[in-house]
């Protein structure tokens, strides 16, 4: 099949070149002198060509007062016979995206006619795969954001500057950490065990993006290394026809940035700086060191009796503890979000030129971003380059090439739950200091659970990672005639990342084995090289068509190796070098091809109604021997109604279009060697190497096929004062990419199959209004709001439940015990049954499915309020539906008066039979008469609405008066004012509603306030 | 040059595709094995070793299979520093041990080796292979038997359902699992049998046939000590007796006299120990860790501070430490004493480090002072007291406290508490007590669990019990 696909796509070209002709010179027909005698006029002939001089093919040269006219041919050129002797006739010029242009012709000198772009239509030019679209042509749903947009955003990361921007794309920040990860879900998940996130394409290049460390960095996305301000436009492929050219890697949607690049004219050189600080966003009500002790006290109490000698031992160890002689009072307490929070300061420089002659254009930019996190000891570094160039060889042939490189630097924090320092702030147990009597650290604290001190942890160990990316993205853009074009493009995608661990010695983590060292290099390489062919005509000035056939090939691998080193000499020495015992060596090798072809054809008569159909064929060394190739299809369908006969005399509309789209995507997203069974040989016995099965392996493991559906209407009234798009799909997911679990007796834990299905039906609605435009005033408004639904359709072998999904539940449901409260006559914690019954000691069988973790409802609001050279504009986001595990809760309920818990545990206990509240009577490790299940184990308890409202962007900014500029040979200057993240409203009770998975020792959000300037000259 | 360039668009497009694209998808891996080349004979013996490489797993022989039974019971109670191990220590519904996915991937690798070595052509390695094979699935059966279900003579209202009997190795080639993929539990009665038959049909595979293997792997002196104490499970004592005896008689390893560490930290009476290299090391996870810390300043009363390193989770109950001669029995002097939190505790030393790097021991699962107990305990039960007697001065001697003259039932009552002494924090003494039918008993006057309570069997995990429908769970779960 594929090699019949091949031979058309060559077949197509041979036809396409053996039927072109050499450009046509444009030199030989002079312009109308203006001098010329006057002449009676019968023949007029011509050449219509565009800005560039090259012939405008299927252009209308009408002669005005008559019906007569002629089409220009495939030179452009034009020839008007039999008029009425004239001494001069007007004609009018038309071709569809240009301007409709009248010429006066007075000579019978062939004429020139250079029609200009209708730029109204082109700024809305949106980004399609292999190629470009005119937003008014577009039949899927595709978002556009703009670099405007994206710079409004005072944040390092270009994800987190398109949060509640776009309609169907709900973007959430893993954590508050400086460069994390961002989960960014294309029409809701589609995936249980592969990746969710999308295809990101920059400057035709499929990055490497997610985090690629080996996990001494806890939080961090390559993509982070890619600077907000280089990026002209983002393109968002939404629907599975738009992403469907992309084949087996768009299930999950497309993402396509676009960089900036150098336009005609003078060098531009653009300067911008800004400097802020951040801090906590929000704390947790936690109990101070006499409330903690107190409530331990009671819980023994309660637990053991007031004479048992469990009882008296603790009282005794409170007063030797200096307690006072209650053995709480007088306990010392020290607030670890103080003592591990603080002010951080940001600063962010851009530098860039931009500029290009006839043939040459050219970008070039440099920027550097410090951002210090709100978590001593960590931070965020990155400096960037870049240089775009174009150049012109020949009229025919164009080279383009896009470079970058950048450089990311993060230091974090230990990830170990029990020293994990966004845990430790409101777990520690308060009367703990990190310092003893004469200043110095403790290393190991003297009271409860949490021994570890993490203040000393984050400023004496290392977690460091540094990513180093390099992007070349270069193309040769033949233009063969003006109709046909060839691009062949080599791309690499280059990035290394270098970790490093260091534990002090002095650290309790660190003093068992004299501190360790740990160092550890991944490189990873991604070579692409695609060979696309587009030919575009218009026939009869209605029928437009156009066709693009193309091969892509991608081969990325990595290679790793990482060592552990004991026995630090001495704490100033970091290296691993300078380490006693050499205790681990790994090296890591993994590779992953693809090759795919692909077909698009597009058709629209009169721009009015517009069909698309797409085609790829994909193959991926990742998947089984009976089932490496698949096929992508496509259909999509515009009706432009406005520019229907009938719509005429309603003048309201300036746009009013109807789209409808089918496509298969498919999801590859799955480790590299899955689909075999495999042995490894890394372990070992008595020094002798040992052989164990790593994977079982699935010789029909297939890729997971998303089948999309989209409808969608836009339109625009009153003058483009009021717009709206709004779309309704259903996103149809198979073969679902899992790691099955299989009874352990088989010795495997995890199959990897395709199973199932799982539904995501939406809506998108957007919509943009022009409040005000008066003068000097200005007032815009856009709001977006998505509803998705998600739901398991199916499960392997027609099973009903499956592991924790069940059929008609959401992929993030999960069956939970469900809680019932408090006894109100002797204050044990309560269950229900599944009948809905009170029990205490629930069964399995008794959980019920958790209500989905993803928001049902979300979306964003921004107004921009201009006024001279003010601007002013704020933006909120917003979230409804979903319910989370907050696992911190279940350790913050814990009975065993070793660490903080939450406020309500102390102020709202049960005491008295008849007391109605949820916190149970206080018991020593929550023991009860009957041994039933604790509030500190898993249960309904412990989920969360996570619900809000953000205030996320407040911006001020003032634009200087040109005139006065001038004189500096300032072209622009603003100044501007923001706050990033201002304020929170939601019931949730942990640090941050806006967190991903289970939110344990998630990093806080931080609030941000910036000034900055930027200077064009 | 117009011509050129004509063509080479196609040229390019027609050079990638005649590459042609399935070549275009291979891929390699440079850390992992096909099938293909795991089926030999020394692939075989690196299977093997790749059980030990499991074994010595923390949530294995590293330390729970160790440590967890001595918590269940009364041997240890919980340090004022412990962290791990709570639930366990309260026998709180659903904590136990449990080692199901561990065991059978064990056990479907050796059925696989098994497999395999039937495949290959017989030569005295693969015999020896097999037989080794053969013997630490009986193992690894035995520690689920024990686990999981009641002993033959100890069934509980009836209930004789163990664990799932899988003798083949598991290959997947796609399609609907099939129904062996969902097997149901084996009863009691042929668990045990089906572990007699791989140890009597591993033997004569390994007897003159092992040399090299023991102690660091299984060789026959193994066998035939495991046998020992699988017929003691199931008090078939003339079995049992018959089964030590042979160890006994034809091993050269002797309970040592010396300082009783050594028995530890030299494996001076090892049968059967994993051997664990400094790179593997458990560290904080070790059963050093767990069973006290490493050496720290010594306070005006010679007690150890207790700021060395370690979890030091668990510390030895006081009823036991009342039980010891503290005069005369070297055990007794291996013992050490710390303060931690101000609470004076007493430390076991059977794991401290031993070989070097902190947390590594090397673990002991079958030594001799352990056969000798099966077999004065078998003497016993068969009323041969002046052999029961014999055997248990022999070890009494070894440390130091003299011979009993206990005769008659009190006799069994000496080799039951001199196992329990000599045997403490090496995972034997849940399993004594429940093998007995007798009520697990509990430290710091904490009641006793009855035999009879459904949290002497340990829970079938909601994972396996949602992964395996054909599952029945243990009754009270």
């Amino acid at each position: 099949m594929s090699a019949l696909f091949s031979a058309i796509c060559i077949g197509m070209l041979f036809i396409a070149g053996s039927d072109f002709r050499a450009f046509a010179s444009n030199d030989s027909h002079q312009p109308i002198g203006p001098n010329l005698p006057q002449v009676d006029i019968t023949t007029v002939t011509g050449q219509v060509v565009d800005a560039a001089g090259l012939p405008v093919i299927g252009a209308s040269v009408i002669v005005k007062g008559s019906t007569t006219g002629a089409s220009t041919d495939i030179d452009g050129l034009f020839t008007i016979t039999g008029l009425s002797a004239q001494k001069n006739i007007i004609l009018s010029v038309s071709y569809i995206g240009y301007i409709t242009q009248e010429v006066r012709v007075s000579s019978a000198s062939p004429v020139t006619i250079t029609l200009q772009e209708d730029t109204q239509v082109l700024s809305d030019v949106v980004v399609i795969g292999y190629g470009t679209e005119k937003k008014k042509n577009i039949s899927g749903a595709v978002s556009n954001i703009s670099s405007d947009e994206l710079t409004r955003v005072p944040t390092e990361n270009m994800q987190r500057a398109l949060q509640g921007k776009v309609a169907g794309v709900q973007i959430t920040s893993a954590s508050g950490t400086p460069g994390g990860a961002v989960s960014v879900l294309v029409r809701g998940s589609g995936s249980i065990s592969a990746n969710n996130g999308p295809l990101y394409i920059v400057d035709g290049v499929q990055m490497i993006t997610g985090d690629q460390t080996s996990g001494i960095i806890k939080s961090t996305d390559v993509l982070s290394s890619l600077n907000p301000s280089e990026i002209q436009s983002i393109d968002i492929l939404k629907d599975g026809a738009s992403a469907s050219i992309y084949g087996a890697q768009a299930a999950n949607g497309v993402v396509i940035i676009t960089t900036k690049k150098g336009q005609e004219g003078k060098n531009k050189i653009s300067v911008s700086l800004s400097g802020g600080m951040q801090k906590i966003a929000n704390k947790i009500d936690i109990l101070t060191a006499p409330q903690v002790a107190e409530l331990d006290l009671i819980a023994y109490k309660n637990r053991y009796g007031e004479s048992s000698s469990e009882y008296l031992n603790k009282l005794n160890e409170y007063k030797d503890n200096g307690w006072g002689e209650d053995g709480f009072s007088e306990a010392p307490t020290y607030d670890w979000y103080d003592l591990l929070y603080r002010t951080a300061y940001v600063a962010d420089a851009q530098v860039s030129l931009s500029g290009g002659t006839g043939k040459e254009r050219h970008y070039l930019s440099a920027s550097f971003n410090n951002t210090d996190g709100i978590l001593i000891g960590t931070g965020f570094q990155r400096g960037t380059f870049r240089v775009n160039l174009s150049y012109e060889l020949a009229k025919w042939l164009t080279l383009t090439t896009n470079n970058s490189y950048s450089i990311m630097n993060q230091d974090q924090q230990s990830g170990v739950r029990a020293s994990n320092p966004n845990r430790i702030a409101f777990l520690m147990h308060p009367a703990n200091s990190p310092y003893d009597e004469n200043g110095d650290y403790y290393t190991s604290l003297p009271y409860g659970y949490f021994m570890h001190n993490t203040v000393q942890m984050q400023n004496l160990n290392e977690y460091k990672g540094r990513t180093n990316k390099l992007l070349s993205a270069n193309s040769l853009d033949f233009k063969i005639t003006k109709d046909l074009t060839f691009k062949s493009s080599y791309n690499i995608d280059v990035v290394t990342i270098n970790e490093h661990l260091f534990i002090d010695p002095r650290t309790r983590e660190g003093e068992k084995a004299q501190g360790s060292v740990t160092a550890y290099t991944k490189d990873l390489t991604n070579f692409q090289t695609e060979q696309v062919l587009n030919y575009s005509t218009v026939l009869d000035e209605r029928h437009r068509i156009s066709a693009m056939g193309g091969f892509s090939y991608r081969h990325q691998s990595y290679q790793s190796h990482g060592a552990t080193g004991t026995g630090v000499s001495h704490p100033s020495l970091h290296l691993l070098g300078t380490t006693a015992i050499p205790t681990e060596v790994t090296e890591t090798f993994s590779e992953w091809k693809m090759a795919g072809m692909f077909a698009r054809i597009n058709y629209s008569f009169q721009d009015r109604y517009i069909i698309n159909a797409t085609i790829r064929r994909d193959g991926s060394s990742r998947f089984g021997e009976e089932n490496k190739w698949g096929w992508f299809p496509s259909v999509s369908a515009a009706w432009r109604i406005n520019d229907e006969a009938f719509m005429k005399d309603i003048a309201v509309f300036d746009d009013l279009k109807l789209r409808a789209s089918y496509g298969v995507t498919g999801n590859s997203d799955i480790g590299d060697y899955v689909a075999r069974r495999w042995y490894s040989s890394g372990g070992a016995y008595n020094n002798s190497s040992a052989i164990i099965p790593a994977s079982i392996g699935n010789p029909f493991l297939t890729w997971e096929k998303s089948h999309s559906k989209n409808i969608g209407l836009s339109f625009s009234i009153l003058n483009n004062r009021i717009s709206s798009e709004m779309d309704f799909y259903i996103k149809d997911t198979k073969d679902l990419l899992y790691a099955r679990t299989i009874p352990a007796t088989t010795g495997f834990t995890q199959i990897p199959s395709n199973m199932g299905g799982v539904k995501n039906t939406g809506f998108e609605f957007l919509l943009n209004t022009v409040n005000v435009k008066t003068g000097d005033w200005e007032w815009n408004t856009s709001f977006n709001i998505s509803y998705n639904k998600n739901e398991i359709t199916s499960l392997q072998d027609g099973l009903s439940e499956l592991g924790r999904y069940k059929v008609g539940e959401s992929i993030t449901s999960e069956p939970v015990y469900q809680w019932a409260g408090v006894n109100e006559a002797d204050g044990r914690p309560m269950y229900y049954d599944k009948d809905g019954y009170i029990v205490y000691n629930p069964k399995p069988e008794d959980r019920v499915w958790s209500k989905p973790r993803e928001a049902k409802f979300f979306g964003g609001l921004t107004n921009n309020i201009s006024w001279k050279g003010f601007d002013l504009s704020f933006f909120f986001q917003f979230q409804n539906g979903g319910v989370s595990l907050w696992s911190d809760k279940i350790t913050l309920l814990a009975s065993a008066g070793d660490s903080n818990t939450m406020l309500d545990k102390y102020t709202s206990y049960w005491k008295n039979p008849g007391d109605v509240t949820w916190v149970p009577k206080p018991s020593y490790e929550g023991a009860y008469p009957g041994n039933p299940r604790g509030n500190d184990q898993e249960s309904t308890l412990h989920y969360e609405k996570t619900d809000y409202i953000k205030l996320k962007n407040v911006m001020l900014s003032y634009n200087f008066n040109n005139k006065l500029l001038q004189s500096f040979h300032i072209a622009n200057l603003q100044v501007y004012a923001s706050a990033y993240n201002l304020y929170t409203w939601t019931s949730y009770p942990g640090n941050d509603p806006e967190f991903t998975g289970y939110d344990t020792g998630t990093y806080p959000q931080s609030r941000t306030y910036n000034i900055g300037v930027k200077l064009d000259f | 040059m117009n011509r050129i360039y004509k063509y080479l668009p196609a040229l390019i497009l027609s050079c990638l595709f005649t590459t042609g694209c399935d070549s275009l998808l291979d891929t390699k891996s440079k850390h992992l094995l096909p099938v293909e080349l795991v089926k030999t004979e020394s692939g075989c013996e690196a299977m093997l070793l790749g059980v030990y490489d499991l074994m010595q797993k923390v949530t294995y022989y590293g330390r729970d299979v160790l440590a967890i039974p001595e918590v269940l019971a009364d041997n240890t109670k919980l340090s004022p520093v412990a962290t791990r191990y709570k639930d366990i220590a309260d026998n709180k519904v659903g904590a136990h041990l449990d080692i199901w996915t561990e065991s059978y991937e064990m056990i479907t690798l050796l059925n696989e080796v098994l497999m395999y070595l039937e495949q290959l052509p017989e030569t005295t390695k693969s015999k020896a292979l097999q037989g080794e094979a053969l013997t630490l699935r009986a193992l690894c059966y035995t520690n689920l038997a024990i686990t999981y279900g009641r002993e033959p003579n100890h069934l509980v209202n009836d209930f004789n359902l163990s664990v799932p009997m899988i003798k083949d190795a598991f290959f997947y080639s796609g399609g609907t699992l099939g129904e062996e993929t969902y097997p149901k539990r084996a009863t009691v009665k042929d668990i045990w049998e089906f572990i007699e038959e791989d140890l009597t049909s591993g033997f004569p595979l390994l007897e003159g046939n092992d040399s090299g293997l023991a102690p660091k792997r299984i060789g026959a002196l193994a066998n035939k000590a495991l046998q020992s104490r699988v017929y003691l499970f199931q008090e078939k004592w003339n079995d049992s007796k018959d089964a030590a005896t042979y160890v006994i008689d034809n091993g050269n390893i002797t309970i040592y006299d010396g300082n009783y560490t050594k028995v530890f930290s030299e494996n001076r009476e090892s049968i059967f120990y994993l051997y664990y290299t400094a790179a593997e090391a458990l560290g904080s996870a070790s059963l050093h860790s767990t069973y006290g810390m490493t050496d720290s300043n010594t306070d005006e009363d010679g007690y150890d501070i207790a700021k060395g390193s370690g979890d030091g989770t668990f510390t030895i109950a006081e009823e036991l430490i009342a039980l010891y001669d503290q005069d005369n029995d070297t055990r007794f002097a291996a013992f050490k004493k710390a303060k931690m939190n101000g609470t004076k505790v007493w430390w076991s030393r059977k794991f401290n480090s031993w070989q070097g790097e902190f947390g590594q021991d090397n673990v002991p699962v079958i030594r001799i002072s352990e056969v000798l107990l099966n077999r004065a305990e078998a003497f016993a039960e068969l009323k041969q007291f002046d052999a029961a007697r014999a055997d248990v001065n022999l070890l009494r001697v070894k440390r130091g406290i003299g011979e009993t003259d206990a005769s008659d039932n009190t006799l069994l009552t000496e080799v039951l508490l001199q196992r329990r002494l000599e045997l403490a924090f090496e995972g034997f003494r849940f399993f004594d007590l429940k093998r007995r039918g007798q009520a697990i008993s509990k430290p710091d006057g904490k009641a006793a669990i009855p035999y009879t309570d459904f949290r002497v069997v340990s829970k079938i995990s909601d994972v396996q019990m949602d992964a395996n429908k054909n599952l029945v769970n243990n009754p009270g779960y």
